[in-house]
């Protein structure tokens, strides 16, 4: 069994063999060329999948020393080749479009967690595109027609990370404080208060 | 969005647990069945019956969930880089089956990413190498 796992294991590992990125830019290529939102769906959530992996390795706290001493190898190899300024820019774009036609909560909320972990993720190599997609947006119409807590719940986690992501931004005030407004309208005070 | 939300999830699901239950209860034999169902998969086009092609593909997609299940081990699971490179050389979105069969690869993309980025992948790999290196 474990001899079975030793031999296993040299094609397995997606991401020290480099797999990965090619991965990437196939999902990126699908986004640019696919015309179904079933398939745009599909990509985000492949893409959510993918960060959620790669942060739990990181993240996690390993037994052997040898893995925490190649993390940040690992870190910095997965930050040179991934285009991450890039990603978030179209996935955004996407996220922002589906916003609008997802009904489904639960889709929704994982589209915007995957935005949020993008901008918390790349938010340093960015210089600022992703405000302007924003802004041209309907995003605060969106947010205003949201009546679960949940997916309020969710946005205010997307403002937080965008607020402290670009804090100088004229653009994010002016955002936030509409956001706010609506959110005034559509939801209970605490919710708001408790993220200010 | 309505395929996403009715048909297309129940089908799946009931296929799914079918396959699942399969291989539960009879798993030698549908695993002697999978293999045949790979050799055609690889040998054919899916030119030639799309349907049946994108139903292997969701078999070979249940395998990182069985595989986490235990219900199957590492020397039954396929190679993953020659079932992705059958799918990237169909990949064409102006054949009548392209969209399907690009939905169908992001979606094997996220279920093999499940096992293929793992920690426990990460660690043998490293915990392999050393034994490698040792030898």
């Amino acid at each position: 069994m474990i001899f079975y796992d030793f031999l296993f294991i040299r094609f397995i590992n997606l991401i020290l063999d480099d797999q990965i990125y090619g991965f990437i830019d196939n999902i990126l290529k699908c986004i640019s060329f696919t015309k179904n939102n079933l398939t745009l769906i599909n990509s985000c959530l492949a893409f959510r999948i993918i960060i959620i992996k790669i942060d739990k390795i990181i993240k996690e706290q390993n037994v052997f020393n040898i893995l925490e001493n190649d993390k940040e190898n690992l870190i910095e190899n997965i930050n040179k080749k991934v285009n991450w300024t890039n990603i978030l820019i179209i996935i955004t774009k996407i996220c922002l479009y589906l916003f609008d036609h997802v009904q489904s909560a639960e889709i929704s909320l994982s589209l915007i967690n995957l935005v949020t972990n993008l901008i918390e993720k790349c938010h340093f190599q960015c210089d600022g595109q992703i405000l302007d997609s924003i802004k041209n947006s309907s995003l605060i119409n969106i947010i205003s027609n949201t009546t679960d807590e949940f997916r309020l719940h969710a946005f205010l986690d997307m403002f937080k990370a965008l607020l402290i992501a670009f804090p100088s931004s004229d653009i994010i005030v002016q955002l936030s404080l509409k956001f706010i407004t609506n959110l005034f309208r559509v939801s209970n005070k605490t919710i708001i208060l408790t993220y200010i | 969005m309505d395929t996403y939300s009715s048909n297309n999830l129940h089908w799946q699901g009931l296929y799914k647990y079918t396959i699942e239950s399969l291989f539960t209860s009879f798993s030698s034999v549908t695993l002697k069945c999978t293999k045949e169902i790979l050799t055609i998969f690889f040998n054919d086009s899916p030119e030639n019956n799309y349907p049946v092609f994108e139903s292997v593909i969701h078999l070979i997609n249940l395998m990182p969930i069985l595989y986490n299940k235990l219900q199957i081990t590492n020397k039954n699971i396929i190679d993953y880089t020659s079932f992705f490179q059958k799918i990237e050389k169909h990949l064409d979105i102006n054949k009548p089956y392209g969209e399907s069969l690009l939905n169908s690869y992001v979606i094997s993309i996220a279920k093999w990413c499940e096992i293929l980025i793992s920690r426990k992948s990460y660690m043998l790999y490293f915990i392999f190498y050393i034994i490698y290196d040792f030898l």
